[in-house]
């Protein structure tokens, strides 16, 4: 398989973030709805009620996290690409010292070369760092969403003791599956592009 | 990449680089130049990415990196200036002097370092090694935001995009024959010039300088009476021509 640079996962892995918040915030919608519909059925909808506040938490939490790893993503892929820069700035000098080698000021470059290198050693700590917290912020946001599963079928029972709003909630509870499938799936997406990235970094490349 | 010595006054000389044969045939053949004064050297127009080891190759068989304090970019095309997110690591105490409109736009090709000198429309002096150019404006010769580099001392004047030829890499450095080499440059000052009004008040202000050479940034240098017959020929011709009739 092609091997991607690591600016590019991380600029992937921010993309699959955003479109999990942006479920999430459906999600947020669909609890609101429930909550509404769940208030008009009354007594029907009692247990179905008492759900609709841990769905409108869960998403809310969801943004929350997919937000925060949305941003260190983007962090992890602005710092990729000053890597890269680096890296690049360092071969042209390399390729400079052996191509002028008998340049009576070649040696003037030495300096530029240390530091470009430290430059890069440093970018490559902070890297390794920050894709550790990345990938600690998404295990969390795994552990979250996996709640909803239970809630999606929690919602799925309760919808059918209300009534004549049943098909109302059933919908919504389909909708909470949908939603909550969708985010593990970007999250999912997200981690495995992680992995690539972790793995890139541990081979040596960027 | 080739280097020339162009001239030297009592204060300042002047390099040419370019006609390198190891570039890209795609890639449009670029002249670079270098001012070296009072220990000090003020690059030229940097050039693109692609030619960025040939050229910091051909800087450090002259100066020290550490001269090398101040570049100079007459405009934003990647030709001009796309190198610099290179240098930018090579000359972390570097200045960049450029169009000051251009500043937002330059800053894309990367730059954490260099400290950006934006030049005020009007012009201005950049000094090199405790000696004095001048930043000549040449707004809209091609670009909107543009300045040349004149050496009184010398009586050089870089001329960016004017004068610019399309021609072979292995070219003459010096025009030779005015009159041939006006056809190489016909469709270049006509297509990329947008502006009568632009190209007459350029000439009117360059006119007033005393210049032994004019050095475009593409095709070959001009000197002696070749500038008058360029300046002549320049007033003449027809600018911004691609827009249809």
């Amino acid at each position: 398989m092609e091997r991607k640079n690591t600016f590019v996962l991380a600029a992937q892995v921010a993309a699959e973030l955003y479109f999990a918040t942006k479920v999430a915030l459906q999600l947020s919608l669909t609890a609101k709805n429930a909550h509404a519909i769940s208030a008009r059925a009354g007594q029907q909808s009692a247990g179905f009620r008492a759900i609709t506040s841990y769905i409108e938490e869960l998403a809310e939490n969801t943004i929350t996290y997919a937000q925060a790893i949305n941003r260190e993503a983007m962090a992890v892929a602005m710092l990729a690409g000053q890597r890269e820069r680096a890296t690049r700035a360092l071969t042209q000098f390399h390729r400079v010292q052996a191509s002028a080698a008998d340049a009576a000021f070649v040696h003037t470059l030495d300096a530029p070369c240390r530091t470009t290198a430290a430059r890069q050693q440093s970018i490559d700590q902070e890297f390794s760092a920050r894709l550790k917290k990345l990938s600690s912020q998404l295990q969390d946001a795994q552990q979250q969403i996996r709640a909803a599963a239970i809630i999606a079928s929690t919602s799925k029972i309760e919808a059918t003791q209300a009534g004549s709003f049943q098909p109302q909630l059933e919908v919504i509870a389909e909708n909470i599956t949908l939603s909550s499938d969708e985010i593990r799936a970007h999250l999912k997406t997200a981690q495995q592009l992680l992995n690539s990235a972790t793995e890139n970094l541990a081979k040596g490349y960027h | 990449m080739k280097t020339k010595t162009l001239v030297t006054s009592d204060k300042t000389r002047w390099l040419m680089f370019g006609r390198d044969p190891d570039k890209d045939q795609q890639i449009i053949d670029t002249n670079q130049y270098m001012i070296m004064a009072g220990g000090k050297a003020l690059l030229l127009d940097p050039g693109g990415i692609e030619l960025f080891a040939p050229m910091l190759a051909a800087v450090l068989r002259e100066v020290p990196l550490a001269a090398l304090e101040d570049l100079f970019a007459s405009h934003q095309d990647p030709d001009i200036i796309s190198s610099l997110g290179l240098w930018d690591q090579a000359l972390p105490e570097a200045r960049l002097h450029a169009p000051w409109l251009w500043e937002g736009f330059i800053r894309h090709f990367g730059m954490n370092h260099i400290d950006y000198r934006p030049i005020p429309d009007e012009g201005g002096v950049i000094k090199v090694g405790g000696v004095e150019v001048q930043a000549i404006p040449a707004h809209y010769l091609h670009s909107s935001g543009n300045f040349h580099i004149y050496d009184p001392h010398a009586k050089v004047l870089m001329s960016g995009d004017v004068g610019a030829a399309l021609e072979a890499v292995n070219a003459p450095l010096f025009v030779d024959d005015f009159t041939a080499h006006t056809s190489k440059m016909k469709m270049f000052h006509q297509r990329w010039m947008p502006s009568n009004r632009a190209k007459q008040d350029w000439i009117d202000r360059v006119r007033k300088l005393d210049i032994e050479l004019m050095a475009p940034q593409h095709g070959r240098v001009f000197k002696g009476d070749d500038v008058k017959r360029f300046l002549d020929w320049f007033e003449a011709l027809e600018v911004g021509v691609a827009i249809a009739r």
